[in-house]
């Protein structure tokens, strides 16, 4: 019976796996999350504000998202930080990058920052550098979803191998086992 | 022949079942704009410079061209019009709708893992679209190839497909909760087309939902004229026996269904995939506009003959149909149902139809319809 369910989650994931899009996208691996992240941290989203930004080839809409630093996993961070995504709203007029991620107040995220500068999105992997964090409001334990809210069971599950959304029903990860994840992950990348 | 019977009586009943209630479950997810009414000009300047590809494509234009024409032919009320070598400015906020390779997004990096963007611009009082754009990262391998997907090189048709999705104001179904097959998925798989989710997501935006304002003869009466005309050949005309996939019944139920959208003003590309949508059980439409008041007229020749062309094609490879043989061949098919079916909306009872066609077949002219 065991063994036929591995076989049945094994198909799934084969199923799911692929290029993901919105934006099309290849889903990064956690390695590549890890290696490729300048910073690494968990924030809460303070301020979301969105301004014109005039570019030789036009103007565009961008929109700069204040976090307050909970932790820093990875790199570098003040107790805030600032970061700029293309898209956005201003009065009447809107700029959508399909596939950004959409901050708003109070939210508390686990964010994968590149060391890219001027790029369409700051995270790595574009959305997928974001992993949204959520209290179990009965224990009080800190658990993690992917972008689009999926159950992010393990690290397992990220890069290609994303969970489909019949999956969704797992219980999600505790925040301080992705912490040790990705201090971990980053630590073997330092000693090679 | 059950088998037969079975495939054309579910289709007959998904398509009584869709026109009676014109609505499905909803399965596609939408963002929150869409285009106001009309045309939208898609710029492409995606360059020539692919060489054959691998569907046989010659240049990435025509890649981008054909993924558009597939939208086009589900939705009513908003048309692409692709600007083929378009020389317009590219840039963002100025109105224009643009597609085209390049290394970065209007000078913001893509990311290593990015393959394509797809941006809108809005107006946020009233949701419509004022602008999309595409951008295919061209540091990426490209090619545009049906099947599953290959290894080291990425099909520019699905992610057109994709994009030009976002761009109609289509979201993600796998990122809202459903789990259906469609293009418009986040993950990109082996799936080559649109899936019936995106058509009906499309529809939902842009689909006209016209009744056809255009009565059709009960199905027993061009059976009965066709029987008829068998007869006919065999008979009078002497006919040879021709190979054909297309049962009887098959013949004259899909080209009343052709005729149908194309008396309410679809183009002859639209009114084949609507046909084959319907064969397919992926979804039934409405005409794409009501017919104008006065003599009905009814497509040409050639455009018929590539329809039973495509049917025949549709019956042999799609429904994996046997050869079989006919006194009619499929020009005499098209040819007679259409003037048959000319005759009867242009006023003609059952009867003087079927009269008025064989006086065609024997020699005596065109005759004037009943109106």
């Amino acid at each position: 019976m065991f063994r036929r369910l591995s076989l049945l989650t094994t198909l799934c994931l084969l199923a799911a796996a692929g290029v993901a899009r919105s934006t099309t996208v290849i889903p990064p691996s956690f390695e590549a999350l890890v290696s490729s992240a300048n910073t690494i941290f968990v924030g809460e989203v303070m301020n979301v504000r969105a301004e014109w930004d005039t570019t030789p080839s036009g103007r565009a809409i961008i929109t700069l998202v204040t976090f307050r630093v909970e932790e820093v996993w990875k790199g570098n961070l003040g107790a805030v930080t600032q970061l700029e995504f293309l898209g956005g709203e201003i009065g009447e007029i809107g700029m959508k990058v399909e596939g950004m991620p959409v901050f708003r107040l109070g939210q508390r995220d686990v964010l994968f920052v590149s060391n890219e500068v001027r790029t369409v999105s700051p995270l790595v992997g574009f959305m997928h550098g974001r992993m949204r964090v959520e209290r179990d409001t009965v224990s009080g334990v800190d658990r993690v979803r992917t972008f689009d809210g999926r159950a992010l069971g393990s690290v397992v599950q990220i890069g290609p191998q994303r969970a489909a959304p019949s999956l969704a029903s797992i219980t999600p990860m505790r925040l301080s086992d992705l912490a040790s994840a990705v201090r971990a992950r980053a630590a073997a990348a330092r000693q090679r | 022949m059950i088998a037969r019977r079975r495939t054309l009586c579910g289709a007959l009943a998904a398509l009584t079942l869709c026109i009676t209630t014109m609505e499905s479950p909803r399965g596609f997810s939408l963002l929150a704009n869409k285009w106001p009414n009309g045309t939208v000009t898609m710029h492409l300047q995606l360059g020539s410079g692919s060489g054959t590809l691998i569907d046989g494509s010659t240049n990435w234009n025509q890649v981008a061209t054909n993924a558009l024409a597939t939208w086009n032919t589900h939705v009513d009320l908003v048309k692409f019009s692709a600007a083929n070598d378009s020389t317009v400015s590219r840039g963002d906020g100025t109105g224009t709708n643009n597609v085209f390779f390049d290394s970065a997004l209007y000078g913001r990096a893509f990311g290593n893992n990015t393959l394509a963007i797809a941006t809108s611009w809005y107006n946020t009082a009233s949701n419509n679209k004022i602008e999309g754009d595409v951008v295919f990262n061209n540091t990426k391998s490209w090619n545009s190839y049906r099947g599953n997907l290959r290894s080291g090189t990425n099909d520019l048709y699905r992610v057109a497909l994709h994009e030009f999705g976002h761009l109609l104001g289509l979201d993600h179904p796998d990122e809202n909760g459903q789990n259906v097959s469609a293009q418009m998925n986040s993950i990109i798989g082996n799936l080559d087309a649109l899936a019936s989710d995106d058509i009906a997501g499309a529809r939902s935006l842009y689909g006209a939902g016209v009744t056809s304002n255009i009565s059709f003869p009960p199905r027993n009466e061009p059976n009965d004229f066709y029987t008829q005309l068998i007869g006919v050949y065999q008979n009078e005309l002497r006919a040879a026996q021709v190979t054909t996939y297309v049962d009887p019944e098959g013949v004259v139920i899909w080209l009343t269904e052709y005729a149908r959208y194309r008396v309410g003003l679809c183009d002859h590309s639209t009114a084949q995939t609507r046909v084959f949508s319907a064969i397919d059980n992926t979804g039934v439409y409405g005409v794409c506009a009501l017919t104008p008041s006065g003599t009905i007229s009814f497509p040409p020749r050639n455009e018929g003959l590539d329809f039973m062309n495509a049917l025949q094609v549709k019956y042999r490879d799609g429904l994996r149909r046997g050869a079989g043989s006919s006194y009619v061949n499929s020009e005499g098919a098209v040819v007679w149902v259409l003037e048959y079916l000319r005759y009867r909306l242009n006023g003609c009872g059952h009867g003087d139809a079927t009269t008025k066609v064989f006086m065609q077949i024997r020699g005596q002219g065109i005759q004037p319809v009943c109106r």
